[in-house]
């Protein structure tokens, strides 16, 4: 065997500390299989274990890459953090971009530029972004835009499909509950933060102030902001202190999962077991409901279709309990696929992120498995619908099922995924798709 | 390092349109490598989407004698994807159609940058199973599995990759193509260039289509996870379990090194007087399955099993078999480097193998971890070292040989599934004859005269 190009170790390898060896990409590849942006374009060097790989031979031997070019690769990232959940290793991409962005100067004032002449979707979260701002720039500026995407945003003709027949009180006796809304909620749409207020209200908690809370800090951590993430992150734990630490509640994956790293982040000021009662107090608002009762309206050619975000990693309380009341009447695509929102992507790589939207929405729209109570196909004593009975090629058989015509809503429980798709969203049978958070169909 | 002439470029450029033709060395460097971490040149990288655009590549590259890499998910193990001699990578990942599922002939045709995960869910919607089941499943792909003849936990009872291919399409070096098998599961007809192909490792032609045999999928599974205090009663318990006429669809043993691997990465359900561990699936109706498992507890009782576990049905069974799935993360906290060796030795010399394997460990002071698929006499041997130590490299390589030699003297085999390609090609020549070896190079030389499929792979 002749090795002329061949090696398991350079030099340059070997020189690198054990630690540094443990955290290694191994290339097994597994990122690959779950990285939207790889799923949209089909590239593998727009995959996780490519940027891993890419970092490493940066680091090795510098002669050999173009860094701008390197950073243009790295940039292909839409943030979701599921190569982070998959990796054998516990490497986390979009940690190490931001950090890398952190590092990068000039780019604060680069963020800051395209967060306010092209971030739309980012908006909510700019007055945040505000106090972090590059000299002169600061809150005018941010508060005009708040405005105009304010005005922008048309009210949601989504019918409340769910209304709660009673509410379970005896979870919440009477506990203190702070409401984490977050910016999107807070800025755009504040029926969110109206109709959870009533929830908790009805479910028998007492809902204290949230006025010292502030955006979670992840889209700015992820953005290399990270100094206005940790003022964020800071503004809320005092918030909660200040509150004297009672359970909060989101009803946004992103924000829950923002507010959970928080006891990851050592650099907060946290007190002797403050970590794990933060960790313990946080809580989707979808698993307060205990045994409240619910009625159900769904037409029968509606379709809602379940949009996973991300940022549950999997562990999605919101479509369980969406599960449990809705039971056939919602569905999800097999896999969850990103709907590429992305946060900073959205400022530097529009056209990646809208690639990653249309693979989320060719899930979305794929028909789900029947209805148990199929109207449009009438009965089915033997379990099967009428239209089976047909041969194939009888032409009158189809007429049966397309007498009416499937209509789609979509429902997910996170803000920038809710943004993103309805910014994206395609028309079906010469409407646009309807998307909305899941208060969006329900009456409390 | 030879790099591509203005020509040659603007030929790749043209029949690769964008972003499906890559020169710069930052948008290459993930091609340089795969799974095996050894690294090589790329000079370009393709992604063609046609059997045309291969036709035309493979003609050129013919002409011009140019080394040309076939290369999907790249997460083999051996270095079948490292471009070693400067060269073309070949992407599969833009052909990933499911051409065609056709449940009266019980076949499926492919392209090869089909993830075979996702092919068995598509094919499992019309009630119809693909059995081979390599670990890499989920991330690896069709051409993949059948260019490796990948095999997999179920190989026990449904074979490996090659019982399943019935037929392909190729482009040959020179731009022909060729048709080798079909739909039918029967053909004699002339001699089996579909076998010669499954396996070959990418170096005799480029697979443009697969068609796949399918029979229908089981009613559902059933798994149980069984602690024994040592090596010999759990391979015991084994032996008696087929005497007793059960066949598992998949049957998986891990060893003392491996529970201790496991241990320490995270929480084991297991006692610690377990030392050995087996995994069983068995598939079939819902009623064959609650006998099966009462059949199984109680030889297991017998044979003085420590602790066991079982479930019924894919959520009940996932927690027990992602207990096997974490061994790859755990074996890298043991040490950051190994040589992961799949042998495989005629099943009744299994326990001969395990514990010679173990002694080898012993004389090498390395640890080595072995875990796999006892039921078909596949073991992996993962020998763990420190690169950066010197002497420890050293004796990791002297262990690799040693096991080799000591596998054949059991009359097994170098590989049972990882395949050849770089890492074991210095070997081969243990297991293989000057005779048998010069008539494959032959046989190489008849479908590729100027040595430009993945050259220096295999044999």
């Amino acid at each position: 065997m002749t090795h002329e190009n061949s090696q398991t170790t350079s030099p340059e390898t070997e020189k690198m500390t054990k630690k540094e060896r443990e955290a290694a990409c191994i290339l097994c590849g597994k990122c690959v299989s779950v990285c939207p942006v790889y799923l949209a374009t089909k590239q593998e060097e727009l995959a996780p274990k490519a940027k891993q790989r890419t970092i490493a031979a940066l680091k090795e031997n510098k002669q050999k890459l173009h860094v701008t070019d390197c950073n243009k690769l790295a940039e292909m990232c839409v943030s979701c953090g599921k190569c982070a959940q998959t990796c054998p290793q516990g490497l986390n991409f979009p940690q190490q971009l931001a950090t890398m962005r952190a590092k990068h100067s000039g780019w604060r004032q680069w963020v800051w530029n395209r967060w306010v002449n092209q971030g739309s979707v980012l908006w909510p979260m700019l007055s945040t972004l505000s106090k972090a701002a590059p000299d002169s720039k600061g809150k005018n500026e941010a508060s005009r835009f708040v405005q105009s995407i304010q005005a922008m945003q048309p009210p949601v003709d989504i019918p409340q499909y769910i209304s709660v027949a009673q509410y379970d009180t005896e979870l919440a006796n009477g506990q203190s509950v702070l409401l984490f809304s977050g910016c999107t909620a807070n800025r755009v749409q504040k029926s969110w933060k109206q109709k959870s207020e009533a929830i908790l209200t009805n479910l028998g908690y007492q809902l204290v102030s949230a006025k010292g809370l502030t955006c979670c800090g992840l889209t700015l951590d992820h953005a290399g902001v990270p100094d206005a993430a940790h003022k964020s992150r800071m503004q809320n734990l005092r918030a909660w202190r200040a509150a004297e630490r009672p359970l909060l509640v989101t009803f946004c994956a992103t924000c829950y999962l923002g507010l959970a790293e928080y006891a990851h982040d050592d650099s907060l000021d946290w007190a002797e077991g403050e970590q794990e009662a933060w960790t313990n107090a946080l809580r989707p608002l979808s698993t307060l409901w205990g045994d409240s009762l619910f009625t159900v309206d769904v037409p029968a050619n509606l379709f809602i279709r379940y949009h996973q975000p991300c940022h549950w990693h999997g562990k999605d309380a919101d479509f369980t309990w969406l599960k449990e009341v809705l039971y056939d009447e919602v569905s999800k695509p097999d896999s969850a696929s990103c709907c590429g929102m992305g946060g900073i992507a959205q400022l530097g790589n529009r056209k990646l992120t809208r690639k990653v939207a249309t693979r989320c929405w060719d899930n979305l729209l794929q028909q789900p498995p029947k209805k148990d109570d199929s109207v449009p196909c009438y009965s089915k004593p033997m379990g099967n619908c009428l239209c089976d009975l047909y041969d194939e090629e009888d032409e009158d058989a189809p007429e049966l099922c397309d007498a009416v015509t499937p209509e789609y809503l979509i429902v997910t429980g996170c803000s920038g995924c809710t943004l993103q798709l309805r910014g994206t969203a395609p028309e079906h049978s010469g409407k646009k798709v309807k998307v909305g958070h899941w208060l969006d169909i329900l009456a409390p | 390092m030879s790099l591509l002439s203005l020509p040659q470029r603007r030929f790749l450029q043209d029949l690769f349109p964008g972003s499906d033709c890559l020169l710069s060395p930052e948008e290459m460097v993930v091609f340089e490598a795969d799974a095996s971490r050894l690294e090589g040149t790329p000079l370009a990288v393709v992604r063609p989407e046609t059997e045309e655009q291969i036709i035309e590549l493979m003609r050129w590259a013919h002409a011009e004698r140019m080394p040309l890499y076939p290369r999907a998910r790249a997460t083999n193990v051996v270095g079948l994807c490292v471009p070693q001699k400067p060269g073309i990578v070949v992407s599969t990942l833009k052909m990933d159609n499911i051409l065609e599922v056709d449940s009266d002939d019980f076949i499926t045709r492919v392209e090869p940058g089909v993830i075979t995960g996702d092919l068995q869910k598509r094919v499992e919607q019309d009630k119809l199973f693909y059995p081979p089941d390599p670990a890499s499943l989920g991330i690896s792909t069709i051409g993949g599995n059948v260019a490796t003849c990948a095999g997999g936990m179920r190989a026990l009872k449904y074979g490996v990759t090659r019982e399943w291919v019935l037929g392909c399409k190729a482009v040959l070096p020179g731009g022909k193509t060729i048709t080798c098998g079909g739909r039918n599961h029967k053909n004699v007809v002339g001699l089996d260039l579909l076998r010669l192909l499954t396996g070959s490792e990418g170096t005799l032609a480029f697979l443009t289509e697969l068609t796949l045999k399918l029979i229908p999928k089981p009613e559902s599974t059933a798994s149980i996870l069984a602690g024994f205090a040592n090596l010999e009663e759990a391979l015991h318990a084994i032996k008696i379990m087929f005497k007793a006429g059960m066949l598992p669809a998949a049957l998986e043993f891990m060893g003392p090194e491996v529970l201790n691997a496991l241990s320490n990465a995270g929480a084991v359900p297991w006692p610690s007087t377990v030392t050995a561990s087996l995994l069983l699936r068995f598939d079939g109706s819902h009623q064959a399955l609650k006998a099966d498992l009462e059949k199984a507890e109680a030889i297991f009782k017998a044979c003085n099993v420590l602790w066991s576990t079982t479930g019924i049905g894919k959520d009940e069974e996932e927690p027990l078999w992602d207990v096997r799935r974490s061994i790859n993360p755990a074996s890298f906290k043991v040490a950051p480097n190994k040589y992961s060796d799949d042998v495989t030795v005629p099943r009744g010399k299994l326990l001969k193998a395990v514990t010679g394997i173990r002694k080898i460990s012993e004389k090498h002071t390395l640890p080595i971890l072995t875990f796999g698929h006892v039921g078909d006499g596949n073991i992996h041997v993962n020998i763990m070292y420190d690169a950066s130590d010197t002497q420890e490299l050293a004796r990791a390589n002297a262990a690799k040989k040693d096991i080799s030699e000591f596998i054949l003297s059991l009359q097994g085999t170098l590989s049972g599934e990882h395949g050849v390609g770089l890492v074991k090609a210095p070997y081969v020549h243990l297991q293989l004859s000057e005779t048998e070896r010069s008539l494959m190079k032959q046989i190489k030389h008849v479908f590729d005269p100027h040595c430009i499929m993945n050259p220096g792979k295999a044999f």
